[in-house]
């Protein structure tokens, strides 16, 4: 009987195919133009790595706690980098391999998004206001004479109260998908032994 | 390892094998992937794209066909874990699919509903592993090829395929009465 089902099915399966195709010649231009758009998105991520560490090696010696958002953003455009330079393999993985390391990946960068890079990120577009206005006003001195103390608390307390808020909300979204990711991948190692 | 199509000529043969044989193979299969059909057509532009990639690298230790699954299986995967990213979505595992409702009330399908229909909706609810062995199964796909392109040891591909079996008789019944 299951026999005769698995048969059924099999003809079934079969019996209709899409009609959509593609022509052989435009695959290769294709797959061309895919690699061409992945090296221009790397180089971009790499340059916005290179050019937000450099203001933060800019800012360091005269401002200090200024340059700390900076270096954050820096190293998650690095991080980021780093991932899309490692090509993903398709072909020589099985596909428990495969699933294994695309969901441990994405946990890793949920988890990862859902705590400093979010968190550096939001802090860095803070800055991109506050430093600015302050470098505009010209009171960076005035700001520098306070003190190592009083410059942190300055420089951390606004953001952080606002980030906060908003990446507790962002935070509990990414851990719920990581969740869900995470038992998708035990069930992958529970099957794949 | 051995690299058996080092040369453009070469890929382009092999590519013009694939699309040959499986491209009807490769169509179903992203029916199996997406149920809608702009995403569908953009899912198959994937599979063709990275099975283009892949044959620059084709290595002789497995058949083309196996290869060619195995890609185009990675591919539907990395869709459905975009889309699990986007959207919550359950999926279950064989043994769970036993119990649901669907699948063991015949009432539950149309009257017109084709048995097609029917494995398409089994299909869509289970785990990417188990869906990959049911396509496989589907595509006649014996057990040690289908071990390879998951990566599942023969003996746990064929409780697989004997479970796979039953679901498809309740399935293909339901359809029909």
């Amino acid at each position: 009987m299951t026999e005769d089902a698995g048969r059924e099915a099999k003809k079934a399966w079969k019996s209709r195919s899409d009609g959509f195709d593609i022509r052989p010649s435009s695959v290769a231009t294709l797959a061309a133009n895919a690699r061409v758009r992945s090296t221009l998105s790397r180089m971009a991520t790499l340059l916005v790595a290179i050019a937000t560490f450099g203001f933060a090696i800019y800012l360091l010696p005269t401002r200090g706690v200024a340059a700390l958002p900076w270096i954050l953003i820096g190293a998650a455009a690095a991080t980021e980098w780093w991932k899309r330079r490692s090509p993903r393999a398709m072909a020589s993985l099985t596909t428990v391999d495969f699933m294994r390391q695309e969901l441990r990946r994405d946990i890793g960068d949920c988890l990862r998004l859902a705590g400093w890079r979010g968190y550096a990120l939001l802090l860095g577009v803070m800055w991109l206001v506050i430093g600015s206005r302050i470098i505009a006003d010209g009171a960076a001195e005035a700001f520098a004479a306070r003190g190592i103390v009083e410059s942190l608390a300055i420089a951390i307390a606004a953001p952080v109260v606002l980030s906060a808020v908003i990446h507790a909300v962002w935070r509990r979204h990414l851990r719920g998908k990581a969740g869900a990711m995470r038992r998708e991948l035990e069930y992958v190692e529970l099957i794949g032994r | 390892m051995n690299r058996i199509a080092p040369d453009p000529d070469e890929r382009v043969r092999l590519y013009a094998q694939v699309t040959a044989e499986l491209a009807d193979s490769l169509r179903r299969l992203t029916r199996a992937y997406e149920m809608d059909d702009d995403l569908r057509r953009d899912l198959y532009q994937d599979m063709q794209v990275e099975i283009w990639n892949s044959l620059a690298i084709f290595q002789a230790n497995c058949s083309l066909r196996t290869w060619v699954f195995r890609v185009a299986h990675n591919v539907g995967a990395r869709h459905v874990l975009r889309q699990m990213r986007r959207r919550a979505s359950r999926h279950v595992a064989l043994d769970e699919a036993e119990n649901l409702a669907d699948f063991r009330d015949a009432s539950s399908y149309a009257e017109d509903a084709s048995a097609l229909d029917a494995i398409l909706r089994l299909v869509h609810t289970l785990k990417l592993i188990d869906r990959q062995v049911i396509l496989l199964y589907l595509e006649d796909l014996d057990t040690q090829s289908i071990a390879d392109v998951v990566g599942l040891s023969p003996g746990n591909v064929s409780i697989k395929i004997h479970r796979i079996k039953q679901l498809l008789s309740k399935s293909i019944d339901g359809s029909e009465s």
